[in-house]
């Protein structure tokens, strides 16, 4: 099935003119925000495509009273965090089929990194610890992002930690 | 995004918040005011805001908007920028072959001097293919061409659409290098040139340090700081291959980078890209060298001396604090009980003192005062001195009703009220039969009270500790008047912790120590307190007695009928460590 997304982002942005005027001035933000979230620069590039087809797709229901940095910062950041998990479950298989005599090795940094705990933990939590570790923002800052309280944003990184703790336990046995 | 889980730094802005600033969502508003205070000491903000600022406005950002107009455009061979761009060419689901391109405008087609070169199938000159700055797209020239099965007249093409070219599918991949900042920035980020962003410069040049400061994204990866000179080697170290050094000179720092060199003063700051790393150099005052004031340089060693003499002084006159001074002294958990004082030897009854028929059988058959104390064991629990405390309070509040139905004796401690007009007989109204403890408790600074009374049977559970309510009131005297005993129990029961905080103010100024006060006071017909005196105590703090007196005195009784009725009341205190 082939993937027609980029003929229906240019439709779109031919289509519309605020459409297009959003694009021309907001795709840099996502195309960095993807960059930074995903590390490729081609796969930023077809998050950013598919971001703004999914935003220009509801671009309706587009909150008006909101930010449009905000809205295109979550939505994009949430769509690079499913990138990010699919290609996770992906790598869950593609080792089943591929006969790797030598399997790299995994520092234990890299065990206790972000992306590995991000790994484990449920899509409510993995936003906000986006925010607050890689984005360095604080907590007034992802509740008015998110549109959840403080002591949501609270208790969701004190259960992100707990995720985090599980995985230092989980390194600590496989290196024994 | 392989980044630890930690927090780098504390009350740096977050890109969010610079994006916002620059795309003009937050302007005059607080959140802008703070992000520019911040940049002004911030260097490595700055820095931060210096990049985006120019991902902003010299990226072209719109991969749509490059399609559009690049293929009208003249191909701009800039290999360093965008990388290599490799045409994988299928047929019929088979690898023909594959073809790199560098930057530029190229034919493809079957005739000859086509740049790909696809035989039996397509037009001589089938169609364009661009590749500029990045991006991919294809154009129609002679044949028709299916991007992804739809027929276009041009497209851009990513690495996962299928181009179809006659019989052939083309699959573009891009080689590039990691992803690298838009432009090298080789001239000072100075924030002058922002529009509300202003740095303080001092006006003399100190003894400045160079930060070094190697980003990978969003991501701080390492840094050091420079006092003299930067080496190549050490920005090596840092994980950065470029050949950058600097060197300070005469207040300024020379920086030399492949792209030229920069000089930098206090608070500026330089960034330079490779691939995705960037090393942020700014120029900073050395951490010993923060600025003071001038008045707080002149000032600090008056300060200091001054604080020293004083020292000194101190220590000459204060006297040689003995070793009691430094012992700690806390205060201990204070448990305070206030029951009804033992009852004194009662006097043998008289024979002509015989009980009426009126009088509670068990008067009549009461024993002796040895038998008595022992009779009634105290209570083993709370729930069973409630319980003596609920059947003594019915018992009393069944004498009461005998009392006013005319009841009438002479015994000074039997359960007998005198009738309303008789002389003034010390008549005592109280409890008879059930030896009981009641107990109001309230913990107040680690202490505890209880009220307790009890009757005849003397001290019986004075320890018990409970929420009840029902507070049976001591032994009040009669001097014609009558009052409910319950009402003046309940007033009682709400000032014990006046009492309490009497007792525990003591306690910090003389010492733990406990004893019995026994209060009397005469309740007039208004409900007010007259006569209010110590009739007994135990107490060796004297303070206690002139303050609870002083708290009784205030408080508002039930309106005693047809006269006064004197109340006498023990109040038996009680610390833990008294006990």
């Amino acid at each position: 099935m082939p993937d027609n997304s980029g003929l229906v982002s240019k439709a779109f942005v031919t289509a519309t003119p605020a459409a297009a005027e959003l694009y021309q001035r907001y795709g840099a933000l996502v195309l960095r925000r993807a960059r930074a979230l995903l590390g490729e620069e081609q796969a930023a590039r077809d998050a950013t495509h598919d971001v703004f087809v999914k935003v220009l797709s509801t671009l309706d229901s587009f909150r008006h009273e909101a930010s449009p940095v905000t809205w295109l910062y979550r939505a994009t950041t949430n769509h690079c965090l499913n990138v990010l998990r699919d290609q996770s479950r992906r790598g869950r298989v593609v080792p089943l089929l591929r006969a790797d005599p030598e399997p790299t090795e995994v520092t234990l940094d890299e065990k206790l990194s972000l992306t590995t705990v991000l790994a484990r933990v449920p899509d409510e939590l993995r936003e906000i610890a986006v925010y607050y570790y890689l984005d360095q923002m604080s907590h007034d800052e992802i509740a008015k992002l998110t549109g959840l309280s403080r002591r949501t944003i609270g208790n969701r990184l004190v259960e992100f930690h707990t995720a985090a703790k599980l995985a230092a336990v989980d390194v600590k046995e496989a290196a024994r | 995004m392989n980044v630890p889980i930690t927090r780098r730094s504390v009350g740096c802005v977050s890109d969010l918040t610079i994006d916002r600033w620059l795309l003009g969502e937050t302007p005059g508003s607080d959140e802008a005011r703070r992000l520019e205070e911040h940049m002004k000491h911030c260097a490595v903000c700055a820095a931060r805001l210096g990049s985006l600022r120019n991902l902003y406005t010299t990226q072209p950002n719109a991969t749509a908007a490059i399609t559009a107009h690049a293929l009208d455009e003249a191909p701009r061979a800039t290999p360093s920028e965008t990388g290599v761009l490799q045409v994988i060419v299928l047929r019929d689901g088979l690898l023909v072959g594959t073809e790199y391109f560098t930057p530029g405008k190229w034919l493809v087609g079957s005739g000859q001097g086509c740049d790909l070169n696809l035989a039996e199938g397509p037009a001589a000159r089938h169609a364009s293919l661009v590749f500029h700055a990045g991006t991919v797209a294809v154009e129609s020239r002679e044949g028709p061409i299916f991007v992804n099965g739809v027929r276009l007249q041009r497209a851009e093409v990513r690495p996962i659409d299928e181009v179809w070219v006659g019989p052939y599918v083309l699959r573009v991949r891009l080689i590039t290098e990691r992803w690298s900042w838009p432009a090298m920035v080789t001239a000072p980020v100075k924030t002058q040139e922002l529009p509300t962003v202003v740095m303080e410069r001092p006006a003399t040049p100190l003894v400045t340090c160079l930060h070094a400061t190697l980003w990978w994204g969003d991501t701080q990866v390492s840094s050091l700081v420079a006092s003299e000179q930067l080496l190549a080697s050490q920005v090596s170290t840092l994980g950065f291959d470029v050949d950058v050094h600097a060197r300070r000179d005469a207040g300024q720092w020379k920086v030399t980078s492949p792209t030229g060199v920069v000089s930098l003063s206090l608070n500026e700051a330089t960034s330079l890209e490779a691939g995705a790393l960037r090393l942020v150099l700014t120029v900073r005052e050395p951490a010993a060298s923060l600025p003071k004031t001038r008045s707080t340089e002149r000032l600090f060693p008056a300060v200091l001396a001054a604080t020293v003499l004083a020292s000194a002084l101190v220590l000459m006159v204060m006297p040689e604090p003995s070793e009691e001074d430094f012992a700690p002294r806390p205060i201990p958990p204070v448990k305070v009980v206030v029951t009804q004082p033992a009852p004194k030897p009662t006097p043998t009854p008289q024979p002509s003192a015989a009980p009426t028929p009126n009088t509670p059988p068990a008067v009549a058959t009461r024993p002796s005062s040895k038998s008595q104390r022992a009779s009634p064991p105290p209570p083993r629990n709370r729930f069973e001195a409630l319980d003596r405390v609920m059947k003594s309070a019915l018992n009393a509040s069944t004498t009461l009703a005998r009392a006013g139905a005319g009841a009438k004796t002479s015994g000074a401690r039997s359960p007998l009220v005198a009738m309303p007009g008789v002389g003034p007989a010390k008549f005592t109204l109280g409890l008879s039969e059930a030896g009981l403890g009641i107990g109001q408790r309230g913990a107040i600074h680690g202490g505890e009270m209880h009220a307790g009374g009890y009757g005849k049977d003397g001290k019986v559970g004075g320890r018990v500790v409970g929420p009840v309510r029902a507070a049976s009131v001591g032994l009040p005297k009669k001097e014609g008047g009558v009052i409910d005993r319950d009402a003046v129990a309940k007033v009682i029961g709400e000032h014990l912790q006046e009492v309490q905080r009497c007792y525990e103010a003591s306690l910090l100024l003389e010492g733990s120590a406990g004893g019995r006060l026994s209060v009397e006071w005469t309740i007039t017909p208004s409900g007010s307190v007259a006569n209010a005196r110590v009739s007994s105590t135990t107490l060796k703090q004297a303070s206690v007695p002139q303050c609870v007196l002083m708290a009784l005195k205030r408080w508002a009784f039930p309106k005693a009928k047809g006269g006064n009725v004197v109340i006498t009341y023990p109040f038996v205190f009680q610390s833990s460590m008294y006990r």
